[in-house]
Protein backbone atom coordinates (compact mmCIF):
# COMPACT_ATOMS: atom_id res chain seq x y z
CA UNK A 1 0.00 0.00 0.00
CA UNK A 2 0.74 3.30 -0.87
CA UNK A 3 0.16 6.49 1.78
CA UNK A 4 -0.05 10.00 0.47
CA UNK A 5 1.87 12.42 2.55
CA UNK A 6 1.77 15.32 0.47
CA UNK A 7 0.72 14.61 -3.10
CA UNK A 8 2.16 17.47 -4.62
CA UNK A 9 1.31 19.93 -7.25
CA UNK A 10 -0.98 18.00 -9.81
CA UNK A 11 -0.57 14.37 -9.34
CA UNK A 12 -3.29 11.75 -10.64
CA UNK A 13 -3.86 8.06 -11.67
CA UNK A 14 -3.49 7.25 -15.34
CA UNK A 15 -3.28 4.29 -17.15
CA UNK A 16 -3.23 3.89 -21.29
CA UNK A 17 -6.87 5.71 -21.37
CA UNK A 18 -10.47 5.13 -21.99
CA UNK A 19 -9.99 3.91 -25.83
CA UNK A 20 -13.06 3.96 -27.36
CA UNK A 21 -15.54 5.99 -26.39
CA UNK A 22 -15.03 9.11 -28.42
CA UNK A 23 -18.31 9.15 -30.38
CA UNK A 24 -19.91 9.38 -26.78
CA UNK A 25 -18.02 12.77 -26.16
CA UNK A 26 -15.46 10.96 -23.63
CA UNK A 27 -11.39 11.78 -23.89
CA UNK A 28 -8.90 9.36 -24.04
CA UNK A 29 -7.33 10.83 -21.03
CA UNK A 30 -4.39 7.98 -19.58
CA UNK A 31 -0.51 9.49 -19.72
CA UNK A 32 0.00 12.57 -21.32
CA UNK A 33 3.52 12.02 -22.24
CA UNK A 34 3.16 8.24 -23.89
CA UNK A 35 6.93 8.08 -24.37
CA UNK A 36 7.90 8.36 -20.70
CA UNK A 37 4.60 6.02 -19.82
CA UNK A 38 5.49 3.54 -22.25
CA UNK A 39 9.43 3.43 -21.51
CA UNK A 40 8.22 3.07 -17.51
CA UNK A 41 6.59 -0.12 -18.76
CA UNK A 42 9.68 -1.41 -21.00
CA UNK A 43 11.37 -0.55 -17.71
CA UNK A 44 10.05 -2.82 -15.05
CA UNK A 45 9.16 -5.73 -17.58
CA UNK A 46 5.98 -6.57 -17.95
CA UNK A 47 2.67 -6.15 -15.90
CA UNK A 48 -0.45 -7.11 -16.01
CA UNK A 49 -1.38 -3.51 -15.31
CA UNK A 50 -0.85 -0.09 -16.66
CA UNK A 51 -1.29 2.09 -14.20
CA UNK A 52 1.01 4.69 -13.05
CA UNK A 53 0.89 8.27 -11.17
CA UNK A 54 1.18 10.93 -13.40
CA UNK A 55 2.56 14.32 -11.55
CA UNK A 56 3.45 17.83 -12.28
CA UNK A 57 5.68 20.20 -11.71
CA UNK A 58 5.92 19.24 -7.63
CA UNK A 59 5.84 15.43 -6.91
CA UNK A 60 4.37 13.65 -4.22
CA UNK A 61 5.59 12.25 -0.75
CA UNK A 62 4.75 8.91 -0.63
CA UNK A 63 5.24 6.62 1.87
CA UNK A 64 5.26 2.81 1.06
CA UNK A 65 3.88 0.08 3.27
CA UNK A 66 4.85 -2.95 1.47
CA UNK A 67 7.84 -4.11 -0.82
CA UNK A 68 8.00 -3.43 -4.26
CA UNK A 69 10.28 -1.46 -6.96
CA UNK A 70 9.38 1.24 -9.20
CA UNK A 71 10.52 3.55 -11.64
CA UNK A 72 10.45 7.01 -12.73
CA UNK A 73 10.53 8.31 -16.22
CA UNK A 74 9.45 11.23 -17.86
CA UNK A 75 10.65 15.08 -16.61
CA UNK A 76 13.27 15.05 -13.67
CA UNK A 77 11.99 16.03 -10.60
CA UNK A 78 14.15 15.97 -7.62
CA UNK A 79 13.83 12.66 -5.91
CA UNK A 80 15.07 10.91 -2.71
CA UNK A 81 14.10 8.06 -1.72
CA UNK A 82 14.28 8.75 2.70
CA UNK A 83 17.08 10.68 2.24
CA UNK A 84 19.17 8.94 -0.77
CA UNK A 85 18.99 11.01 -4.13
CA UNK A 86 17.79 8.35 -6.69
CA UNK A 87 17.61 8.80 -10.86
CA UNK A 88 15.62 8.41 -13.52
CA UNK A 89 15.08 5.43 -15.57
CA UNK A 90 16.21 2.99 -13.31
CA UNK A 91 14.69 0.29 -11.50
CA UNK A 92 14.62 1.27 -7.59
CA UNK A 93 14.10 -1.61 -4.72
CA UNK A 94 11.46 -0.29 -2.34
CA UNK A 95 11.90 -1.21 1.14
CA UNK A 96 8.18 -1.03 3.90
CA UNK A 97 8.59 1.92 5.41
CA UNK A 98 10.41 3.90 2.73
CA UNK A 99 9.87 7.13 1.56
CA UNK A 100 10.08 8.46 -2.08
CA UNK A 101 10.22 12.29 -2.16
CA UNK A 102 9.20 14.24 -5.57
CA UNK A 103 10.26 18.25 -5.56
CA UNK A 104 10.25 20.15 -8.14
CA UNK A 105 10.89 19.86 -11.77
CA UNK A 106 14.44 20.35 -12.71
CA UNK A 107 13.62 19.60 -16.57
CA UNK A 108 10.95 18.83 -17.94
CA UNK A 109 7.27 19.09 -16.03
CA UNK A 110 5.53 15.58 -15.98
CA UNK A 111 7.60 12.69 -14.58
CA UNK A 112 5.62 8.74 -14.03
CA UNK A 113 5.86 6.73 -10.86
CA UNK A 114 5.50 3.07 -11.89
CA UNK A 115 5.52 0.00 -9.68
CA UNK A 116 5.82 -3.39 -10.89
CA UNK A 117 2.61 -4.24 -9.30
CA UNK A 118 -1.18 -4.05 -10.11
CA UNK A 119 -2.62 -0.66 -8.99
CA UNK A 120 -6.22 -1.15 -7.52
CA UNK A 121 -8.00 1.82 -8.68
CA UNK A 122 -11.85 1.80 -9.92
CA UNK A 123 -12.19 1.19 -13.44
CA UNK A 124 -14.92 3.80 -15.60
CA UNK A 125 -15.22 2.70 -19.24
CA UNK A 126 -11.85 0.05 -19.35
CA UNK A 127 -9.59 2.71 -17.54
CA UNK A 128 -7.92 4.09 -13.75
CA UNK A 129 -7.47 6.67 -15.67
CA UNK A 130 -8.63 10.32 -12.98
CA UNK A 131 -10.91 12.18 -15.33
CA UNK A 132 -13.86 14.43 -13.19
CA UNK A 133 -16.73 13.67 -13.26
CA UNK A 134 -16.20 10.67 -15.05
CA UNK A 135 -14.47 9.46 -11.94
CA UNK A 136 -14.96 10.86 -8.36
CA UNK A 137 -11.55 12.36 -8.11
CA UNK A 138 -9.12 14.43 -10.32
CA UNK A 139 -6.38 14.64 -8.24
CA UNK A 140 -4.81 12.40 -5.24
CA UNK A 141 -4.90 13.76 -1.95
CA UNK A 142 -3.11 13.53 1.30
CA UNK A 143 -4.16 10.68 3.07
CA UNK A 144 -4.73 8.66 0.00
CA UNK A 145 -4.30 5.30 0.41
CA UNK A 146 -3.33 2.93 -3.11
CA UNK A 147 -3.98 -0.43 -3.02
CA UNK A 148 -1.90 -3.05 -5.06
CA UNK A 149 -2.61 -6.73 -5.96
CA UNK A 150 -0.54 -8.84 -4.03
CA UNK A 151 1.03 -11.06 -6.84
CA UNK A 152 3.39 -13.46 -5.90
CA UNK A 153 5.52 -13.59 -7.84
CA UNK A 154 6.93 -10.49 -8.27
CA UNK A 155 9.06 -9.99 -11.24
CA UNK A 156 11.77 -7.72 -10.63
CA UNK A 157 13.22 -7.17 -13.98
CA UNK A 158 15.91 -4.11 -14.37
CA UNK A 159 16.19 -4.03 -17.98
CA UNK A 160 19.50 -2.89 -18.56
CA UNK A 161 19.10 -3.45 -22.30
CA UNK A 162 16.83 -0.90 -22.87
CA UNK A 163 17.68 2.13 -24.55
CA UNK A 164 16.31 5.33 -23.50
CA UNK A 165 16.95 8.80 -24.85
CA UNK A 166 15.63 11.93 -22.95
CA UNK A 167 16.78 14.61 -25.15
CA UNK A 168 13.54 15.33 -25.76
CA UNK A 169 12.96 17.23 -22.86
CA UNK A 170 15.33 19.32 -23.72
CA UNK A 171 13.63 20.32 -27.31
CA UNK A 172 11.52 22.95 -28.04
CA UNK A 173 10.29 21.81 -31.42
CA UNK A 174 7.55 20.84 -32.32
CA UNK A 175 6.85 18.61 -34.84
CA UNK A 176 3.53 19.30 -37.08
CA UNK A 177 1.47 18.48 -40.15
CA UNK A 178 -1.00 20.39 -41.37
CA UNK A 179 -3.86 20.08 -40.41
CA UNK A 180 -7.46 20.62 -42.49
CA UNK A 181 -7.28 24.27 -42.18
CA UNK A 182 -4.43 25.03 -42.53
CA UNK A 183 -4.87 27.51 -45.24
CA UNK A 184 -7.35 29.53 -43.32
CA UNK A 185 -4.35 30.63 -42.20
CA UNK A 186 -3.24 34.51 -44.18
CA UNK A 187 -0.51 33.84 -47.00
CA UNK A 188 2.16 35.46 -45.03
CA UNK A 189 0.74 33.79 -41.38
CA UNK A 190 1.36 30.28 -43.34
CA UNK A 191 5.06 31.43 -43.69
CA UNK A 192 5.49 33.24 -40.15
CA UNK A 193 4.01 30.54 -38.20
CA UNK A 194 7.31 28.67 -38.53
CA UNK A 195 9.60 31.27 -37.90
CA UNK A 196 8.51 32.63 -34.42
CA UNK A 197 8.85 31.27 -31.62
CA UNK A 198 5.41 31.42 -29.33
CA UNK A 199 5.03 31.46 -25.17
CA UNK A 200 3.56 28.94 -23.54
CA UNK A 201 0.54 31.13 -21.63
CA UNK A 202 -1.08 28.29 -19.49
CA UNK A 203 -1.44 25.05 -19.77
CA UNK A 204 -3.03 21.78 -17.93
CA UNK A 205 -4.38 18.11 -18.90
CA UNK A 206 -7.06 19.58 -21.39
CA UNK A 207 -4.39 21.30 -23.67
CA UNK A 208 -2.13 23.94 -24.20
CA UNK A 209 -2.94 28.02 -24.74
CA UNK A 210 -0.47 29.68 -26.74
CA UNK A 211 -1.08 33.42 -27.99
CA UNK A 212 0.43 34.38 -31.92
CA UNK A 213 -0.16 37.49 -33.06
CA UNK A 214 -2.07 35.70 -36.19
CA UNK A 215 -5.38 37.26 -35.56
CA UNK A 216 -7.99 36.46 -38.40
CA UNK A 217 -11.71 37.02 -38.89
CA UNK A 218 -13.81 34.12 -37.22
CA UNK A 219 -13.83 31.33 -39.77
CA UNK A 220 -17.70 29.82 -39.20
CA UNK A 221 -17.43 26.44 -38.93
CA UNK A 222 -19.19 23.29 -37.57
CA UNK A 223 -17.46 21.32 -34.30
CA UNK A 224 -15.00 18.63 -36.15
CA UNK A 225 -13.01 16.13 -35.02
CA UNK A 226 -10.17 16.99 -32.23
CA UNK A 227 -7.79 14.86 -31.00
CA UNK A 228 -4.37 14.98 -28.64
CA UNK A 229 -2.01 17.14 -30.40
CA UNK A 230 -4.45 19.23 -32.45
CA UNK A 231 -3.99 22.92 -32.76
CA UNK A 232 -6.84 24.93 -33.45
CA UNK A 233 -6.73 28.97 -33.82
CA UNK A 234 -9.04 30.99 -32.67
CA UNK A 235 -10.45 34.54 -34.04
CA UNK A 236 -7.84 36.36 -31.59
CA UNK A 237 -5.22 34.42 -32.61
CA UNK A 238 -5.10 31.90 -29.35
CA UNK A 239 -3.46 28.99 -30.45
CA UNK A 240 -5.46 26.16 -28.79
CA UNK A 241 -3.32 22.76 -28.76
CA UNK A 242 -5.65 19.41 -26.94
CA UNK A 243 -4.24 17.79 -24.33
CA UNK A 244 -5.64 14.26 -23.64
CA UNK A 245 -8.64 15.32 -21.34
CA UNK A 246 -9.28 17.94 -23.85
CA UNK A 247 -12.76 18.14 -25.92
CA UNK A 248 -13.28 15.99 -28.49
CA UNK A 249 -14.85 17.87 -31.16
CA UNK A 250 -13.97 21.81 -31.70
CA UNK A 251 -15.48 24.49 -33.77
CA UNK A 252 -11.78 26.43 -34.82
CA UNK A 253 -9.86 25.97 -37.72
CA UNK A 254 -7.41 22.76 -37.31
CA UNK A 255 -4.27 24.19 -38.61
CA UNK A 256 -2.11 21.75 -36.77
CA UNK A 257 -1.80 18.45 -36.28
CA UNK A 258 1.35 17.23 -33.69
CA UNK A 259 3.21 14.20 -34.53
CA UNK A 260 3.45 11.69 -31.50
CA UNK A 261 6.90 12.91 -31.00
CA UNK A 262 5.55 16.48 -31.13
CA UNK A 263 3.06 15.80 -28.94
CA UNK A 264 5.73 14.39 -26.04
CA UNK A 265 7.84 17.63 -26.53
CA UNK A 266 5.26 19.60 -25.68
CA UNK A 267 3.16 18.12 -22.94
CA UNK A 268 6.85 18.27 -21.18
CA UNK A 269 6.94 22.21 -21.31
CA UNK A 270 5.51 24.43 -18.79
CA UNK A 271 3.82 27.97 -18.74
CA UNK A 272 6.20 30.83 -19.33
CA UNK A 273 8.58 28.02 -21.75
CA UNK A 274 8.41 28.74 -25.39
CA UNK A 275 7.92 26.41 -28.72
CA UNK A 276 8.30 26.52 -32.15
CA UNK A 277 6.32 24.51 -35.13
CA UNK A 278 8.50 22.50 -37.24
CA UNK A 279 6.76 21.26 -40.75
CA UNK A 280 7.69 17.61 -41.13
CA UNK A 281 8.87 17.75 -44.15
CA UNK A 282 11.67 20.57 -43.34
CA UNK A 283 12.43 18.23 -40.10
CA UNK A 284 16.31 16.01 -40.54
CA UNK A 285 14.97 12.64 -41.74
CA UNK A 286 15.29 10.20 -38.70
CA UNK A 287 18.14 7.86 -38.50
CA UNK A 288 16.62 4.25 -39.48
CA UNK B 1 -28.96 11.98 -49.84
CA UNK B 2 -25.37 11.67 -50.78
CA UNK B 3 -23.29 9.44 -53.66
CA UNK B 4 -19.48 9.21 -53.67
CA UNK B 5 -18.93 12.47 -55.35
CA UNK B 6 -19.66 14.48 -52.17
CA UNK B 7 -17.20 13.38 -49.78
CA UNK B 8 -14.00 14.33 -49.31
CA UNK B 9 -11.04 12.96 -47.78
CA UNK B 10 -8.33 14.91 -45.11
CA UNK B 11 -5.90 13.70 -42.35
CA UNK B 12 -5.65 14.63 -38.69
CA UNK B 13 -2.43 12.45 -37.71
CA UNK B 14 -3.13 9.20 -37.91
CA UNK B 15 -7.22 10.13 -37.93
CA UNK B 16 -8.62 9.74 -41.18
CA UNK B 17 -11.30 12.55 -41.78
CA UNK B 18 -14.32 11.65 -44.59
CA UNK B 19 -15.84 15.03 -45.02
CA UNK B 20 -19.23 15.97 -46.60
CA UNK B 21 -21.60 18.77 -46.18
CA UNK B 22 -24.05 18.62 -43.21
CA UNK B 23 -28.17 17.73 -44.56
CA UNK B 24 -30.28 17.75 -41.73
CA UNK B 25 -33.08 15.40 -43.01
CA UNK B 26 -33.95 11.88 -41.82
CA UNK B 27 -32.37 10.46 -44.74
CA UNK B 28 -29.47 11.66 -44.83
CA UNK B 29 -28.73 11.59 -41.35
CA UNK B 30 -29.37 7.63 -41.52
CA UNK B 31 -26.96 7.29 -44.48
CA UNK B 32 -24.61 9.27 -42.34
CA UNK B 33 -25.58 6.45 -39.40
CA UNK B 34 -25.19 3.03 -41.92
CA UNK B 35 -22.04 4.66 -43.81
CA UNK B 36 -20.37 5.15 -40.33
CA UNK B 37 -21.31 1.60 -39.08
CA UNK B 38 -20.09 0.05 -42.12
CA UNK B 39 -16.94 1.30 -42.77
CA UNK B 40 -16.39 1.07 -38.93
CA UNK B 41 -17.04 -2.59 -39.63
CA UNK B 42 -15.14 -2.25 -43.46
CA UNK B 43 -11.69 -0.94 -41.10
CA UNK B 44 -12.52 -2.93 -37.54
CA UNK B 45 -9.04 -4.45 -36.39
CA UNK B 46 -6.99 -1.22 -37.65
CA UNK B 47 -9.32 1.09 -35.78
CA UNK B 48 -8.79 2.49 -32.64
CA UNK B 49 -11.97 4.46 -32.12
CA UNK B 50 -14.72 6.33 -34.62
CA UNK B 51 -16.39 9.36 -34.34
CA UNK B 52 -19.35 11.55 -36.42
CA UNK B 53 -19.61 15.28 -36.15
CA UNK B 54 -22.05 17.20 -38.61
CA UNK B 55 -19.94 16.99 -41.58
CA UNK B 56 -18.01 14.10 -41.02
CA UNK B 57 -17.17 10.72 -40.50
CA UNK B 58 -13.75 10.43 -38.55
CA UNK B 59 -11.61 7.17 -38.48
CA UNK B 60 -9.11 6.86 -35.79
CA UNK B 61 -6.71 4.51 -37.04
CA UNK B 62 -4.23 2.35 -34.72
CA UNK B 63 -1.28 2.91 -37.04
CA UNK B 64 -0.05 5.64 -39.72
CA UNK B 65 -1.73 4.73 -42.94
CA UNK B 66 -1.68 5.79 -46.68
CA UNK B 67 -4.33 8.05 -47.59
CA UNK B 68 -4.26 7.04 -51.00
CA UNK B 69 -4.68 3.37 -49.70
CA UNK B 70 -7.77 3.71 -47.83
CA UNK B 71 -9.51 6.22 -50.09
CA UNK B 72 -10.58 2.86 -52.74
CA UNK B 73 -11.79 0.77 -49.84
CA UNK B 74 -13.86 3.84 -48.41
CA UNK B 75 -15.45 4.81 -51.74
CA UNK B 76 -16.16 1.09 -52.72
CA UNK B 77 -18.60 0.74 -49.68
CA UNK B 78 -19.79 3.90 -50.37
CA UNK B 79 -21.01 2.22 -53.61
CA UNK B 80 -22.48 -1.23 -52.20
CA UNK B 81 -23.85 0.41 -49.37
CA UNK B 82 -27.22 -1.57 -48.76
CA UNK B 83 -28.97 1.82 -47.36
CA UNK B 84 -32.42 0.56 -47.94
CA UNK B 85 -32.17 -2.45 -45.33
CA UNK B 86 -32.22 -0.19 -41.63
CA UNK B 87 -34.71 0.62 -39.24
CA UNK B 88 -36.73 3.20 -38.20
CA UNK B 89 -35.00 5.40 -35.77
CA UNK B 90 -36.61 5.88 -32.35
CA UNK B 91 -38.37 9.09 -30.78
CA UNK B 92 -37.54 9.46 -27.07
CA UNK B 93 -39.48 12.18 -25.06
CA UNK B 94 -37.02 14.01 -22.59
CA UNK B 95 -39.05 16.11 -19.78
CA UNK B 96 -38.12 19.47 -19.42
CA UNK B 97 -38.94 22.43 -17.07
CA UNK B 98 -39.05 25.83 -18.69
CA UNK B 99 -39.84 27.66 -15.64
CA UNK B 100 -38.26 31.15 -15.88
CA UNK B 101 -35.44 30.05 -13.68
CA UNK B 102 -34.16 27.82 -16.17
CA UNK B 103 -35.13 30.16 -18.92
CA UNK B 104 -32.77 33.23 -18.04
CA UNK B 105 -31.19 33.12 -21.14
CA UNK B 106 -33.99 33.03 -23.75
CA UNK B 107 -35.87 35.88 -21.22
CA UNK B 108 -32.82 37.85 -22.17
CA UNK B 109 -32.75 37.57 -25.66
CA UNK B 110 -36.67 38.26 -26.01
CA UNK B 111 -35.84 41.34 -23.55
CA UNK B 112 -38.59 39.95 -20.88
CA UNK B 113 -41.00 40.11 -23.52
CA UNK B 114 -43.65 37.42 -21.95
CA UNK B 115 -45.69 36.65 -24.92
CA UNK B 116 -42.52 36.17 -27.65
CA UNK B 117 -40.97 34.01 -24.88
CA UNK B 118 -43.73 31.92 -24.34
CA UNK B 119 -44.74 31.31 -27.86
CA UNK B 120 -40.97 30.55 -28.56
CA UNK B 121 -40.91 28.01 -25.63
CA UNK B 122 -44.10 26.30 -26.95
CA UNK B 123 -42.79 25.92 -30.69
CA UNK B 124 -39.72 24.56 -29.27
CA UNK B 125 -41.87 22.17 -27.43
CA UNK B 126 -43.40 21.11 -30.72
CA UNK B 127 -40.27 20.15 -32.78
CA UNK B 128 -38.78 17.12 -33.31
CA UNK B 129 -34.95 16.91 -32.72
CA UNK B 130 -32.45 14.52 -34.15
CA UNK B 131 -29.47 13.89 -32.33
CA UNK B 132 -26.61 14.04 -34.71
CA UNK B 133 -23.84 13.25 -32.78
CA UNK B 134 -22.12 13.51 -29.01
CA UNK B 135 -19.14 15.53 -28.33
CA UNK B 136 -17.45 18.58 -26.32
CA UNK B 137 -18.46 17.21 -23.15
CA UNK B 138 -19.20 13.43 -22.02
CA UNK B 139 -22.52 12.57 -22.89
CA UNK B 140 -23.27 15.52 -24.65
CA UNK B 141 -25.89 15.70 -27.65
CA UNK B 142 -25.99 17.75 -30.38
CA UNK B 143 -29.41 18.22 -31.82
CA UNK B 144 -30.61 19.46 -34.71
CA UNK B 145 -33.71 20.65 -36.10
CA UNK B 146 -34.10 24.08 -34.80
CA UNK B 147 -35.83 25.96 -38.05
CA UNK B 148 -33.43 28.68 -38.82
CA UNK B 149 -35.48 31.13 -38.08
CA UNK B 150 -35.41 30.34 -34.16
CA UNK B 151 -31.61 30.53 -34.21
CA UNK B 152 -30.22 32.11 -31.38
CA UNK B 153 -26.48 33.24 -31.29
CA UNK B 154 -23.86 32.51 -28.86
CA UNK B 155 -22.97 34.24 -26.28
CA UNK B 156 -20.58 36.87 -27.09
CA UNK B 157 -18.74 35.95 -23.20
CA UNK B 158 -19.53 32.74 -22.28
CA UNK B 159 -21.21 31.91 -18.59
CA UNK B 160 -18.69 31.45 -16.22
CA UNK B 161 -21.61 27.91 -15.03
CA UNK B 162 -23.94 26.50 -17.34
CA UNK B 163 -26.23 23.82 -15.05
CA UNK B 164 -26.28 20.40 -15.57
CA UNK B 165 -28.92 19.39 -17.42
CA UNK B 166 -29.49 22.68 -19.51
CA UNK B 167 -31.13 22.70 -22.46
CA UNK B 168 -29.12 25.22 -24.34
CA UNK B 169 -29.27 26.98 -28.00
CA UNK B 170 -26.16 28.16 -29.78
CA UNK B 171 -26.91 29.08 -33.48
CA UNK B 172 -29.26 26.43 -34.85
CA UNK B 173 -27.80 23.38 -32.82
CA UNK B 174 -29.40 22.26 -29.42
CA UNK B 175 -27.88 20.37 -27.06
CA UNK B 176 -28.15 19.21 -23.44
CA UNK B 177 -25.09 20.09 -20.71
CA UNK B 178 -24.96 16.48 -18.97
CA UNK B 179 -22.69 18.38 -16.46
CA UNK B 180 -21.77 21.92 -14.57
CA UNK B 181 -19.72 23.51 -17.32
CA UNK B 182 -18.53 27.21 -18.84
CA UNK B 183 -20.92 27.25 -21.42
CA UNK B 184 -21.83 29.54 -24.44
CA UNK B 185 -25.67 28.39 -25.15
CA UNK B 186 -28.49 30.02 -24.56
CA UNK B 187 -30.81 28.61 -22.10
CA UNK B 188 -33.98 27.20 -22.36
CA UNK B 189 -34.90 24.66 -20.21
CA UNK B 190 -33.77 21.97 -17.63
CA UNK B 191 -33.70 18.29 -18.41
CA UNK B 192 -33.41 16.38 -15.04
CA UNK B 193 -32.52 13.14 -16.02
CA UNK B 194 -29.10 12.03 -16.92
CA UNK B 195 -28.96 10.50 -20.77
CA UNK B 196 -25.98 8.48 -20.14
CA UNK B 197 -24.81 6.05 -17.03
CA UNK B 198 -20.65 5.88 -17.30
CA UNK B 199 -21.03 3.13 -14.93
CA UNK B 200 -22.19 0.83 -17.67
CA UNK B 201 -20.29 -0.11 -20.52
CA UNK B 202 -22.89 0.78 -23.01
CA UNK B 203 -23.48 4.13 -21.33
CA UNK B 204 -26.34 5.31 -23.93
CA UNK B 205 -29.51 4.21 -25.31
CA UNK B 206 -30.20 7.53 -27.21
CA UNK B 207 -28.03 6.57 -30.74
CA UNK B 208 -27.06 8.99 -33.35
CA UNK B 209 -30.29 9.55 -36.20
CA UNK B 210 -32.89 9.23 -33.14
CA UNK B 211 -35.61 11.58 -32.65
CA UNK B 212 -36.51 13.57 -29.41
CA UNK B 213 -39.29 15.61 -28.16
CA UNK B 214 -39.13 17.80 -25.42
CA UNK B 215 -42.12 17.71 -22.81
CA UNK B 216 -42.99 20.40 -20.34
CA UNK B 217 -43.01 19.68 -16.55
CA UNK B 218 -43.70 21.65 -13.32
CA UNK B 219 -41.18 22.79 -11.21
CA UNK B 220 -43.01 20.51 -8.64
CA UNK B 221 -42.76 17.25 -10.96
CA UNK B 222 -38.66 18.67 -11.82
CA UNK B 223 -37.70 18.18 -8.04
CA UNK B 224 -40.12 15.13 -7.22
CA UNK B 225 -37.32 13.65 -11.02
CA UNK B 226 -33.95 15.22 -9.11
CA UNK B 227 -35.51 13.37 -5.52
CA UNK B 228 -35.97 10.57 -6.90
CA UNK B 229 -32.78 9.96 -8.80
CA UNK B 230 -30.63 11.47 -5.59
CA UNK B 231 -32.97 8.77 -3.57
CA UNK B 232 -32.26 5.90 -6.41
CA UNK B 233 -35.72 5.15 -6.51
CA UNK B 234 -37.99 5.30 -9.29
CA UNK B 235 -40.03 7.53 -11.06
CA UNK B 236 -41.69 7.03 -14.62
CA UNK B 237 -40.06 10.15 -16.16
CA UNK B 238 -36.11 8.69 -15.19
CA UNK B 239 -35.81 5.80 -17.85
CA UNK B 240 -37.64 6.99 -21.03
CA UNK B 241 -38.79 4.01 -23.30
CA UNK B 242 -38.30 4.75 -26.81
CA UNK B 243 -41.67 4.63 -29.25
CA UNK B 244 -41.45 4.10 -33.14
Amino acid sequence: MIEVIDAGFYSSIQDQGRVGYRHLGVPISGAMDQKAFDLAHQLLGKTSDFSCIECTLIGPILRFHEPCSLVLTGAHMQAWVNESPIQNNISIAILPGDVLKLRRATKGLRTYIKINQAIISPVVLGSTSFYKPLTQDAVLKKGNHIFWIKSEKVINKSNARIRWDDSYLLSNDLAVEKGPEFNTLSIAARQQIFQKDFLINSQNRMGYRISSPFSMDAVPMLSGAVRPGTVQITPSGTLLIAGVDGQVSGGYPRIFQLTEEGLNVLVQKKEGDTISFKSLDTLPQKEL
Amino acid sequence: MYTKQDFNFTTLGRTLILGFSYQHDERSLHFIQVLWTALTKQFNKQLEDSTTTFNSINLFFKEDFQIEQIKPTVLKTIDVLDFKKTNPTKLWKLPVCTNEQYTVDVHDFFNGDIQRINAYIDRFLSLEFHLVFYGFLPGFPYLGGLPIEMAIPRKATPSRITQKGSVAIGGDQVGIYPQDSPGGWNVIGNCPIPLMDFTKSSPNRIEPADRIQFFKISTAEYSEVLAAIENNTDHPYINPYPHD
